[in-house]
């Protein structure tokens, strides 16, 4: 049995996540407990790289310390990396059964990795010797797009989001068996849970808001907290809260047990996000209507109460937030500090953690290799440990000091890809490039891991969704609302212009087109034909390729479900849009929210019950016969 | 033009302190525009303030028109006031039926305020009110007007940085034409946070609340998650936060200067001569003051923050 809990705000219609898989769950216990590197501390939360110490060396007396060993989970491959810290040196490489995404040390060494693309985690043991790869116990099935980890402070419960499925989904750390799940709104990254074990704290990349479950009940309920913000001076009373994204990281006070640790901070949880106002009026000049329109914000919540203390954020003076931490990707907290990373401007912060809006309370900041998605804190050694996935760089960050990091280059000549894909990506994700934007938002601003930021943009053309990029590019030319671009080359160009860049150069162009050519998209795991579901899944799916209803005359299924044309779709078009709009894919549809492309229908059913659009026939439907619908569209 | 973005990166970067490592990287000359920026945001002083520390005082509540049901004993106005008349305000007024009035009601438009610059806020508190702005105040005199109450605040810093608040509670008297002081209070406040050696940011507290005095600024924010803020704003800021559990408050200002000084005596008279060049404003410094305290804390924190760089260039630090 697989307690679900259905959560009334989701921006989409909750669906079933797929029961997790426990039948391959046998063999995931050590085999040989006691041996090789242990958890480091008490860090039970998982990042790209995690921590351990290995066992005092040969002759030493029981008590002496051994080794710091940091894992590295490379994304761009199926390794994972044993480093040792204190030489600053690859010592070993762990072949895995797919790309990791995060990793985590269990109290009794073992090793849990997420196999993002593979749905599916991995548990490793390691042996005696730290520079031998580790061996592979078990690799268990999990809801789609597995992504971070976390574990209970008993230990006995594992805990995993998975993006794409919208879940939690918590499994028996010692057989990895399947113990429930819980969906959640869409998109839940980070997980955390609270010191005595009864709640998860969750994540959210997009909508400004963090999930709280309860571990300890049998309905294992989920709340959301609302990390909205305004700005200051904005008057109190006409406060007017601003949307949120790039809610990737999480992370709590915990004071370790240290007596001499400075603050006295209890029970606060430290959301990095980005604070956005994308616009009141449909029209403006540029995207959103405030400059700037992305601000960087940490939302401090009060965990006992479970509400946000942070309600306003700082406008910067300067009318440009390109210097701040915008794409920030994983936090880690230690004595009163938060270390946040951030890709684009490729930059570990340390923030004060005392402070109500710590994103503009910073102490330090140290320049670290491109692409820093993770860290992990050695909290003994006042060292920070930095994974900088595009240089495939470890770095060594010493917190007292502003001296630069020591960097281990990990991998050798082993890296995919290509140079274009190299500097795709880095261009995907750098801020503050004028040539990009004249605000200096990245691509990745709006398009989080390649996906969409969920919201609808005030833009010259009136208000836009944003689309998701992540397998929706492939067959699907014209690019752009307009249908105005036939090459992917050109539709990027065209977006420089909108966002007030000053264009990039031929090659980079090219690059980044070969970079969101390849961006992943999520895998749902097939659902069983003899379920109920799939039956309604055929029901919708007859539905959506009837001639009444008429979805498929305009989304091919041949053709990655779009024609290629413009239809007209609003009773009254304004002027600029006489003839009519670019016919979207509707592969991934379902984690799309919001719908249409001025975003005015929150959810595929209410999209498929306004009477005020023009696109098919589905009015006339039963309340089953939407709900089938929709189900097949979730498909997609 | 790559190149020289190429070598503005590299110094960037030598500047800071992190070594040119990118300087040969073919991405990183790609890339090399978008170092145009500098690295880190101007930096910030961030100051963390025990609470015990502050020393407790009470500021009173003020008087309310409730209280003024019994006339006051004294006709002695405060010497250190000043009440002048303001009549040709009445001329201004563009209903003349209001004007007539005024003048058949003999109806004197007085302004009051400190008779000496000082540092001071004087305004009349009027109940549910949480915000008040002023150096002076001003109100009608004729005869059957009623008792209006009248706050003024006096703010002195010693060479120590010790600061007093006196707060005087006074009855305008509309009828005799007078301020009649009614009581005074001295609270203690403590300077928290300095440039150099001069402090610009002072607090005291009680059970309930903590008030801080900082300098005079027109652009002032202040937040409280539980309970509801105070502010006075005269020749200096005065904002009191609730202090609660699972609360949280914040002050966040932009001072045109960190100096507590007097207000300059009012010159209304026109200066005659050529027109004098515009003098370019002070930097200005964001100042943030907030305090937190979550459910499980057992006392808040407190910290300010201010930033470096345009103090830097407005005070030489």
């Amino acid at each position: 049995v697989f307690p679900l809990s259905a959560c009334a705000e989701s921006g989409r219609a909750p669906a079933p996540p797929a029961a997790p898989q426990s039948a391959k769950a046998s063999g995931c216990q050590r085999i040989h407990p006691g041996l090789g590197a242990q958890r480091l501390g008490a860090l039970r939360q998982s990042s790209s790289v995690a921590l351990a110490r290995s066992g005092p060396a040969a002759g030493a007396p029981s008590s002496a310390p051994g080794r710091l060993i940091a894992y590295v989970a490379d994304a761009d491959d199926t390794r994972l990396y044993t480093v040792d810290v204190d030489d600053r040196k690859e010592i070993a490489a762990t072949r895995l059964k797919g790309r990791p995404e995060q990793v985590l040390v269990l109290a009794d060494g073992r090793v849990v990795v997420s196999l993002r693309a593979s749905n599916a985690i991995e548990v490793l043991e390691p042996g005696e010797r730290a520079d031998a790869p580790l061996d592979s116990r078990c690799v268990v099935d999990t809801a789609a797009e597995p992504v971070a980890l976390a574990a209970t402070p008993d230990d006995e419960t594992l805990l995993l989001t998975s993006g794409w499925s919208h879940a939690l989904t918590a499994f028996d750390a010692q057989s990895l068996a399947a113990r429930y799940q819980v969906d959640l709104p869409r998109d839940p990254r980070a997980v955390i849970v609270s010191e005595d074990g009864t709640r998860a704290f969750v994540a959210h990349v997009v909508e400004a808001r963090m999930s709280v479950v309860d571990l300890g009940s049998q309905a294992h309920l989920a709340r959301l907290i609302d990390l909205r913000a305004g700005t200051n001076f904005e008057g109190q009373g006409a406060r007017s809260l601003r949307a949120g994204c790039q809610g990737f990281a999480l992370t709590q006070v915990a004071d370790n047990g240290d007596p001499r640790l400075a603050s006295r901070l209890v029970d606060r949880v430290f959301a990095p996000m980005v604070s956005v106002s994308s616009g009141d009026a449909p029209e403006s000049s540029g995207y959103g209507s405030e400059s700037p329109s992305e601000v960087s914000e940490v939302a401090v919540v009060d965990a006992s109460a479970e509400r946000a203390l942070t309600r306003a954020i700082r406008l910067p003076q300067s009318g440009t937030a390109a210097r701040e931490c915008l794409l920030p990707r994983s936090a880690s907290y230690d004595d009163g500090a938060l270390y946040v990373t951030c890709l684009g401007i490729d930059a570990l912060v340390k923030l004060d953690a005392r402070s109500l809006d710590p994103a503009h309370a910073e102490l330090t900041r140290w320049r670290v290799a491109s692409g820093p998605t993770g860290v992990a804190i050695d909290h003994d050694g006042r060292r920070a440990l930095v994974w900088s996935q595009f240089d495939h760089e470890l770095e060594v960050v010493a917190t007292s000091s502003q001296a630069p990091p020591a960097r281990v280059a990990l991998g050798g000549s082993q890296q995919d890809g290509t140079k274009g894909f190299a500097l795709g990506r880095q261009l995907f994700h750098q801020m503050g490039d004028r040539r990009i934007s004249s605000d200096g938002r990245a691509c990745a601003s709006c398009h989080p891991d390649g996906h969409e930021d969920a919201l609808t943009w005030s833009t010259p053309d009136g208000a836009r969704q944003t689309p998701m990029l992540a397998g929706r590019l492939a067959d699907t030319a014209p690019y752009g609302w307009l249908g105005a671009s036939n090459a992917l080359s050109d539709h990027l160009k065209k977006t420089f212009e909108r966002l007030g860049g000053e264009g990039l150069e031929e090659p980079e162009v090219n690059a980044l087109v070969e970079y969101i050519s390849t961006l992943a998209p999520p895998i749902e795991r097939a659902v069983p034909k003899t379920t109920a579901r799939q039956r309604l899944i055929d029901q919708g799916q007859r539905l959506f390729e009837s001639a009444e209803t008429g979805c498929a005359s305009c989304h091919d299924a041949g053709r990655a479900f779009t024609d290629g044309e413009r239809h007209q779709v609003l009773a009254q078009p304004p002027a600029n849009q006489v003839a009519g709009l670019d016919t979207p894919s509707l592969r991934f549809v379902s984690g799309t929210a919001p719908y249409f492309h001025d975003g005015r229908y929150k959810t595929l059913a209410e999209l498929l019950i306004a009477p005020d659009h023009a696109m098919g026939q589905s009015t006339h439907l039963s309340r089953d016969e939407r709900a089938a619908l929709v189900a097949y569209l979730e498909t997609l | 033009m790559r190149g020289r973005w190429a070598l503005a990166a590299v110094l960037v970067s030598v500047l800071l302190g992190s070594g040119p490592t990118a300087a040969a990287d073919p991405i990183a000359d790609f890339l090399a525009p978008a170092a145009g920026l500098s690295f880190a945001p101007p930096p910030l002083a961030i100051v963390a303030v025990d609470l015990n520390a502050i020393p407790h005082g009470t500021l009173p509540p003020p008087l309310t028109e409730a209280e003024a049901s019994a006339r006051v004993a004294s006709q002695t106005s405060a010497r250190d006031l000043k009440l002048e008349k303001t009549q040709q305000r009445f001329a201004q007024l563009k209903k003349t039926a209001l004007r007539v009035r005024h003048t058949r009601l003999n109806v004197d438009a007085v302004e009051i305020s400190p008779s000496e610059p000082e540092i001071a806020a004087l305004y009349i508190p009027w109940q549910g009110a949480a915000d008040f702005q002023g150096e002076s105040a001003a109100f009608s005199c004729y005869k059957g007007a009623p008792l209006s109450p009248l706050r003024w605040e006096t703010l002195t810093v010693s060479p120590d940085g010790a600061a007093r608040l006196d707060v005087k509670d006074l009855w305008l008297d509309g009828e005799h034409c007078l301020a009649i002081p009614v009581s005074q209070t001295e609270v203690a406040f403590k300077a928290i946070a300095w440039v150099g050696a001069e402090p610009w940011l002072f607090a005291a507290r009680d059970e309930n609340t903590v008030t801080f005095l900082l300098p005079s600024t027109d652009s002032l924010s202040v937040d409280a998650l539980v309970g509801t803020p105070f502010t006075v704003r005269g020749s200096f800021t005065r904002v009191t936060l609730p202090l609660g559990r699972w609360g949280s408050g914040s002050i966040v200002a932009t001072l045109p200067s960190l100096e507590l000084k007097a207000a300059a005596v009012t010159a209304t008279k026109k200066q005659s001569g050529p027109r004098p060049e515009p003098v370019p404003l002070p930097p200005a410094v964001e100042v943030a003051v907030e305090l937190v305290q979550t459910m499980a804390e057992r006392t808040p924190t407190l910290t300010v923050r201010r930033s470096l760089a345009v103090i830097a260039d407005a005070a030489g630090e």
